[in-house]
Protein backbone atom coordinates (compact mmCIF):
# COMPACT_ATOMS: atom_id res chain seq x y z
CA UNK A 1 0.00 0.00 0.00
CA UNK A 2 1.05 3.68 -0.56
CA UNK A 3 0.27 6.76 0.39
CA UNK A 4 1.04 8.20 -2.97
CA UNK A 5 -1.58 6.51 -4.45
CA UNK A 6 -4.05 8.05 -1.97
CA UNK A 7 -3.11 11.72 -1.25
CA UNK A 8 -4.62 14.43 -3.73
CA UNK A 9 -3.13 17.48 -4.24
CA UNK A 10 -5.72 19.85 -1.93
CA UNK A 11 -5.05 17.13 0.79
CA UNK A 12 -1.16 17.60 0.58
CA UNK A 13 -2.10 21.24 0.99
CA UNK A 14 -4.62 20.77 4.68
CA UNK A 15 -1.44 18.30 5.79
CA UNK A 16 0.46 21.74 5.07
CA UNK A 17 -1.42 23.72 6.92
CA UNK A 18 -1.66 21.28 9.65
CA UNK A 19 1.68 21.76 10.11
CA UNK A 20 1.53 25.59 10.49
CA UNK A 21 -0.78 25.43 13.15
CA UNK A 22 0.96 22.79 14.62
CA UNK A 23 3.86 24.03 14.80
CA UNK A 24 3.08 27.57 15.55
CA UNK A 25 1.54 26.21 18.71
CA UNK A 26 5.01 24.05 19.35
CA UNK A 27 6.99 27.32 18.84
CA UNK A 28 5.23 29.28 21.02
CA UNK A 29 5.48 26.82 23.32
CA UNK A 30 9.33 26.75 23.06
CA UNK A 31 9.67 30.49 22.88
CA UNK A 32 7.69 30.68 26.61
CA UNK A 33 10.00 28.27 27.83
CA UNK A 34 13.48 29.69 26.43
CA UNK A 35 12.32 33.34 26.31
CA UNK A 36 13.63 33.64 22.83
CA UNK A 37 11.57 34.43 19.67
CA UNK A 38 11.03 30.96 17.73
CA UNK A 39 10.15 31.24 13.79
CA UNK A 40 8.70 28.46 11.69
CA UNK A 41 9.84 27.97 8.26
CA UNK A 42 6.94 26.98 5.66
CA UNK A 43 6.10 23.45 6.29
CA UNK A 44 6.65 20.67 3.34
CA UNK A 45 5.16 17.56 3.18
CA UNK A 46 6.99 14.45 1.76
CA UNK A 47 6.02 11.42 0.63
CA UNK A 48 8.91 9.04 0.18
CA UNK A 49 9.44 5.63 -0.54
CA UNK A 50 10.77 3.56 2.65
CA UNK A 51 13.96 2.51 0.21
CA UNK A 52 14.22 6.40 -0.15
CA UNK A 53 13.87 8.07 3.38
CA UNK A 54 18.00 8.08 3.74
CA UNK A 55 17.52 10.19 0.76
CA UNK A 56 15.77 12.91 2.41
CA UNK A 57 18.33 14.17 5.04
CA UNK A 58 22.05 15.34 3.80
CA UNK A 59 23.78 13.65 6.48
CA UNK A 60 21.21 10.58 7.74
CA UNK A 61 24.30 8.99 9.69
CA UNK A 62 24.50 12.26 11.94
CA UNK A 63 23.86 12.50 15.62
CA UNK A 64 20.81 14.08 17.12
CA UNK A 65 18.78 13.64 19.98
CA UNK A 66 15.27 12.88 19.09
CA UNK A 67 12.10 13.25 21.33
CA UNK A 68 9.40 9.94 20.37
CA UNK A 69 5.86 10.76 21.28
CA UNK A 70 2.96 8.39 21.02
CA UNK A 71 -0.02 9.92 19.66
CA UNK A 72 -3.91 8.05 21.18
CA UNK A 73 -7.28 8.87 20.35
CA UNK A 74 -9.42 9.17 17.69
CA UNK A 75 -6.10 9.77 14.98
CA UNK A 76 -3.20 7.82 16.65
CA UNK A 77 0.28 8.26 15.26
CA UNK A 78 3.74 9.23 15.89
CA UNK A 79 5.28 13.00 16.56
CA UNK A 80 9.03 13.44 16.65
CA UNK A 81 10.91 16.56 17.39
CA UNK A 82 14.46 16.24 16.17
CA UNK A 83 17.92 18.39 16.94
CA UNK A 84 20.74 18.21 15.94
CA UNK A 85 23.65 17.91 18.64
CA UNK A 86 24.73 21.41 18.63
CA UNK A 87 21.10 22.62 19.05
CA UNK A 88 20.17 20.19 22.06
CA UNK A 89 23.13 21.27 23.89
CA UNK A 90 22.43 25.30 23.75
CA UNK A 91 18.57 24.36 24.86
CA UNK A 92 19.60 22.39 27.48
CA UNK A 93 22.03 25.47 28.93
CA UNK A 94 19.47 27.56 27.96
CA UNK A 95 17.12 25.83 30.88
CA UNK A 96 19.79 24.84 33.39
CA UNK A 97 22.87 26.96 32.66
CA UNK A 98 25.07 24.26 31.90
CA UNK A 99 25.77 23.15 28.67
CA UNK A 100 26.64 19.12 27.95
CA UNK A 101 29.58 18.38 26.01
CA UNK A 102 28.38 14.45 24.50
CA UNK A 103 24.59 13.98 23.58
CA UNK A 104 25.79 10.50 24.21
CA UNK A 105 27.17 11.11 28.12
CA UNK A 106 23.42 13.48 29.31
CA UNK A 107 23.00 13.34 33.19
CA UNK A 108 19.97 12.68 34.44
CA UNK A 109 18.66 15.97 34.53
CA UNK A 110 19.85 16.98 31.04
CA UNK A 111 18.24 14.32 29.43
CA UNK A 112 14.93 14.90 30.85
CA UNK A 113 15.08 18.67 30.07
CA UNK A 114 15.87 17.80 26.36
CA UNK A 115 12.96 15.09 26.64
CA UNK A 116 10.33 17.10 28.35
CA UNK A 117 11.31 20.13 25.90
CA UNK A 118 10.46 17.98 22.91
CA UNK A 119 7.34 16.53 24.77
CA UNK A 120 6.08 20.12 25.28
CA UNK A 121 6.37 21.07 21.47
CA UNK A 122 4.56 17.62 20.50
CA UNK A 123 2.23 18.28 22.84
CA UNK A 124 1.49 21.43 21.60
CA UNK A 125 1.46 20.24 18.62
CA UNK A 126 -0.66 17.49 18.99
CA UNK A 127 -3.38 20.19 20.97
CA UNK A 128 -3.42 22.24 17.99
CA UNK A 129 -4.39 19.56 15.57
CA UNK A 130 -7.22 18.09 18.04
CA UNK A 131 -8.72 21.84 18.42
CA UNK A 132 -8.72 22.31 14.32
CA UNK A 133 -10.22 19.26 13.78
CA UNK A 134 -12.35 18.37 16.58
CA UNK A 135 -10.78 14.75 17.11
CA UNK A 136 -9.67 13.90 20.16
CA UNK A 137 -6.19 13.13 20.34
CA UNK A 138 -3.80 13.20 23.03
CA UNK A 139 -0.08 12.07 23.63
CA UNK A 140 1.47 9.12 25.76
CA UNK A 141 4.61 9.19 27.58
CA UNK A 142 7.57 10.19 25.65
CA UNK A 143 11.26 8.80 25.16
CA UNK A 144 14.33 11.02 24.47
CA UNK A 145 17.06 9.07 21.72
CA UNK A 146 20.34 10.08 20.85
CA UNK A 147 21.75 7.72 18.07
CA UNK A 148 21.72 8.76 13.98
CA UNK A 149 19.38 10.95 12.78
CA UNK A 150 18.19 8.09 9.44
CA UNK A 151 17.77 5.24 12.19
CA UNK A 152 15.28 7.17 14.49
CA UNK A 153 13.21 8.30 11.42
CA UNK A 154 12.89 4.82 9.69
CA UNK A 155 11.85 3.52 13.27
CA UNK A 156 9.59 6.01 13.65
CA UNK A 157 7.66 5.43 10.62
CA UNK A 158 7.74 1.72 10.89
CA UNK A 159 6.34 1.69 14.09
CA UNK A 160 3.56 4.17 12.68
CA UNK A 161 2.42 2.28 10.03
CA UNK A 162 4.25 -0.91 9.37
CA UNK A 163 1.20 -1.40 6.35
CA UNK A 164 2.40 1.05 3.95
CA UNK A 165 5.84 1.08 1.50
CA UNK A 166 6.16 4.52 1.49
CA UNK A 167 6.05 7.16 4.61
CA UNK A 168 4.36 10.63 4.63
CA UNK A 169 6.00 13.19 7.17
CA UNK A 170 5.09 16.63 7.89
CA UNK A 171 8.30 18.47 7.96
CA UNK A 172 8.36 21.76 10.34
CA UNK A 173 11.82 23.87 10.67
CA UNK A 174 12.02 25.85 13.69
CA UNK A 175 14.69 28.53 13.90
CA UNK A 176 15.21 30.88 17.17
CA UNK A 177 16.03 33.92 15.83
CA UNK A 178 18.93 35.64 17.79
CA UNK A 179 20.55 32.22 17.41
CA UNK A 180 21.46 31.15 14.12
CA UNK A 181 22.81 27.82 14.90
CA UNK A 182 19.91 26.19 16.99
CA UNK A 183 17.09 24.28 13.95
CA UNK A 184 14.56 21.84 15.19
CA UNK A 185 12.85 19.45 12.94
CA UNK A 186 9.29 18.42 14.18
CA UNK A 187 6.90 15.86 12.32
CA UNK A 188 4.12 14.00 12.51
CA UNK A 189 3.48 10.31 10.86
CA UNK A 190 0.29 9.51 11.34
CA UNK A 191 -1.22 5.83 11.58
CA UNK A 192 -3.03 3.85 9.22
CA UNK A 193 -6.85 5.20 8.94
CA UNK A 194 -5.57 8.66 10.92
CA UNK A 195 -5.34 10.55 7.99
CA UNK A 196 -8.80 9.79 6.63
CA UNK A 197 -10.17 10.63 9.62
CA UNK A 198 -8.81 14.02 9.66
CA UNK A 199 -9.86 14.39 5.92
CA UNK A 200 -12.99 13.41 6.88
CA UNK A 201 -13.16 15.63 9.80
CA UNK A 202 -12.37 19.08 7.34
CA UNK A 203 -14.42 17.60 4.94
CA UNK A 204 -12.37 16.61 2.21
CA UNK A 205 -11.87 12.56 1.97
CA UNK B 1 37.78 -0.88 -4.14
CA UNK B 2 34.30 -1.74 -5.86
CA UNK B 3 31.70 0.98 -6.23
CA UNK B 4 29.92 1.08 -3.88
CA UNK B 5 25.68 0.24 -3.78
CA UNK B 6 23.21 1.81 -1.31
CA UNK B 7 20.20 -0.47 -0.32
CA UNK B 8 17.06 0.86 1.04
CA UNK B 9 14.67 0.05 3.56
CA UNK B 10 12.81 -3.24 2.60
CA UNK B 11 15.45 -3.87 -0.46
CA UNK B 12 17.97 -6.19 -1.37
CA UNK B 13 20.60 -6.05 -4.47
CA UNK B 14 22.81 -8.84 -5.59
CA UNK B 15 25.94 -7.90 -6.98
CA UNK B 16 29.38 -9.44 -8.32
CA UNK B 17 33.05 -8.84 -7.01
CA UNK B 18 34.33 -5.85 -6.54
CA UNK B 19 31.50 -3.74 -5.30
CA UNK B 20 30.93 -2.85 -1.64
CA UNK B 21 27.02 -3.03 -0.56
CA UNK B 22 25.86 -0.77 1.86
CA UNK B 23 22.63 0.42 4.44
CA UNK B 24 22.40 3.37 6.48
CA UNK B 25 20.60 3.48 10.24
CA UNK B 26 19.35 -0.31 10.76
CA UNK B 27 17.50 -0.03 13.68
CA UNK B 28 15.46 -3.19 14.76
CA UNK B 29 15.77 -3.62 11.28
CA UNK B 30 18.34 -6.80 10.45
CA UNK B 31 21.13 -6.25 7.51
CA UNK B 32 21.32 -9.85 5.67
CA UNK B 33 24.78 -10.44 4.13
CA UNK B 34 25.43 -13.31 2.04
CA UNK B 35 27.82 -14.41 0.12
CA UNK B 36 29.51 -17.10 -2.56
CA UNK B 37 32.88 -17.31 -1.20
CA UNK B 38 34.22 -18.76 -4.03
CA UNK B 39 32.59 -17.20 -6.93
CA UNK B 40 32.65 -13.97 -4.98
CA UNK B 41 28.65 -13.19 -5.79
CA UNK B 42 27.08 -11.46 -2.64
CA UNK B 43 24.05 -10.22 -1.35
CA UNK B 44 22.40 -7.72 0.84
CA UNK B 45 19.08 -7.04 2.24
CA UNK B 46 17.82 -4.71 4.68
CA UNK B 47 14.87 -7.01 6.87
CA UNK B 48 12.09 -4.73 8.00
CA UNK B 49 9.85 -7.81 10.06
CA UNK B 50 9.61 -10.63 10.18
CA UNK B 51 7.56 -12.56 7.81
CA UNK B 52 4.04 -12.27 5.22
CA UNK B 53 1.72 -14.90 3.56
CA UNK B 54 0.60 -12.03 1.40
CA UNK B 55 2.03 -11.64 -1.41
CA UNK B 56 0.87 -8.29 -2.61
CA UNK B 57 2.78 -6.95 -0.27
CA UNK B 58 6.49 -5.70 -1.02
CA UNK B 59 8.14 -9.08 -0.38
CA UNK B 60 11.70 -7.95 0.14
CA UNK B 61 10.50 -6.27 3.34
CA UNK B 62 10.27 -9.56 5.34
CA UNK B 63 12.75 -11.93 6.37
CA UNK B 64 10.55 -14.96 5.01
CA UNK B 65 10.24 -14.38 2.08
CA UNK B 66 12.80 -11.64 1.34
CA UNK B 67 16.10 -13.78 1.83
CA UNK B 68 15.07 -16.58 -0.21
CA UNK B 69 14.38 -14.26 -2.88
CA UNK B 70 17.59 -12.42 -2.49
CA UNK B 71 19.40 -16.35 -2.76
CA UNK B 72 17.24 -17.51 -5.96
CA UNK B 73 18.51 -14.24 -7.56
CA UNK B 74 22.11 -15.01 -6.37
CA UNK B 75 21.91 -18.72 -7.66
CA UNK B 76 20.91 -17.14 -11.29
CA UNK B 77 23.71 -14.87 -11.35
CA UNK B 78 26.14 -17.92 -11.05
CA UNK B 79 25.70 -18.70 -7.35
CA UNK B 80 26.67 -21.60 -5.56
CA UNK B 81 24.20 -22.93 -1.87
CA UNK B 82 27.36 -25.41 -0.57
CA UNK B 83 29.85 -21.96 -0.92
CA UNK B 84 27.49 -20.01 1.07
CA UNK B 85 28.29 -17.78 4.32
CA UNK B 86 25.95 -15.17 6.11
CA UNK B 87 26.67 -12.11 8.32
CA UNK B 88 24.02 -10.17 10.08
CA UNK B 89 24.07 -6.73 11.80
CA UNK B 90 21.17 -5.04 13.56
CA UNK B 91 17.71 -6.27 15.72
CA UNK B 92 18.40 -3.35 18.11
CA UNK B 93 15.57 -2.11 20.34
CA UNK B 94 16.25 1.68 19.77
CA UNK B 95 13.23 2.87 22.00
CA UNK B 96 12.91 0.82 24.95
CA UNK B 97 9.40 -0.20 24.23
CA UNK B 98 8.01 -3.15 27.06
CA UNK B 99 7.04 -6.63 25.31
CA UNK B 100 6.87 -5.94 21.45
CA UNK B 101 10.42 -6.31 20.52
CA UNK B 102 10.68 -6.23 16.57
CA UNK B 103 14.37 -6.43 16.50
CA UNK B 104 14.45 -8.98 18.43
CA UNK B 105 11.42 -11.01 16.42
CA UNK B 106 13.33 -10.09 13.69
CA UNK B 107 17.37 -11.42 14.03
CA UNK B 108 14.90 -14.49 15.02
CA UNK B 109 13.52 -14.84 11.95
CA UNK B 110 16.35 -14.58 9.99
CA UNK B 111 18.41 -17.14 11.39
CA UNK B 112 15.43 -19.31 11.28
CA UNK B 113 15.07 -18.87 7.49
CA UNK B 114 19.13 -19.14 6.87
CA UNK B 115 19.10 -22.38 8.81
CA UNK B 116 16.35 -23.56 6.87
CA UNK B 117 18.61 -22.98 3.79
CA UNK B 118 21.52 -24.18 5.37
CA UNK B 119 23.41 -21.03 5.34
CA UNK B 120 26.10 -21.11 8.02
CA UNK B 121 25.79 -17.93 10.01
CA UNK B 122 29.86 -17.07 11.03
CA UNK B 123 29.09 -13.68 12.46
CA UNK B 124 26.58 -11.27 13.98
CA UNK B 125 26.02 -8.10 15.80
CA UNK B 126 22.90 -8.18 16.61
CA UNK B 127 20.39 -6.39 19.34
CA UNK B 128 21.10 -3.95 22.18
CA UNK B 129 19.64 -0.72 21.67
CA UNK B 130 22.36 1.31 19.09
CA UNK B 131 21.60 1.99 15.53
CA UNK B 132 23.75 0.65 12.92
CA UNK B 133 25.03 1.50 9.41
CA UNK B 134 27.15 -1.26 7.83
CA UNK B 135 29.29 -2.17 4.88
CA UNK B 136 29.69 -5.80 3.46
CA UNK B 137 32.79 -6.24 1.25
CA UNK B 138 32.03 -9.02 -1.54
CA UNK B 139 35.65 -9.18 -2.55
CA UNK B 140 36.62 -10.50 1.27
CA UNK B 141 33.38 -11.20 2.92
CA UNK B 142 33.94 -8.49 5.92
CA UNK B 143 31.35 -6.59 7.34
CA UNK B 144 31.66 -2.90 9.01
CA UNK B 145 29.57 -2.32 11.22
CA UNK B 146 29.27 1.70 12.45
CA UNK B 147 28.26 2.88 15.78
CA UNK B 148 27.37 5.79 17.88
CA UNK B 149 29.73 5.21 20.71
CA UNK B 150 31.22 7.15 23.67
CA UNK B 151 31.39 10.90 23.20
CA UNK B 152 29.38 10.98 20.36
CA UNK B 153 32.20 9.42 18.51
CA UNK B 154 31.31 6.71 15.88
CA UNK B 155 32.92 3.19 16.17
CA UNK B 156 33.78 0.88 13.76
CA UNK B 157 33.74 -2.91 14.29
CA UNK B 158 34.84 -5.66 11.45
CA UNK B 159 32.86 -9.22 11.51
Amino acid sequence: MKWKDQLSEMQLDVLKEIGNIGAGNAATALSNMIEKNVGIEVPKVHVVDLSEIYRVFSSPEEISASTVVPIKGEAPGKMLMIFNSESAKKLISFLIGQKPENLTELDEMQSSVLKEIGNIMCSSYIIALSNFTSLFMETDVPMLVVDMLGAVIAETSILASEEYDDVIMVENILKIKDSKDINGFLTMFPQHGSLEKIFSKLGIS
Amino acid sequence: MGNKIIIGIGEYVVANNPTILVTIGLGSCVGVCVRDKRNRIGGMIHVMLPETKDTSKRMSKYADPGIKLMINEMVKKGANLRNFEAKIAGGASMFQTKGFDVGKRNVEKVKEVLRSLNIPLIAEDTGKNRARSIEFHIETGELFVKKVGGKEKVEIIKI
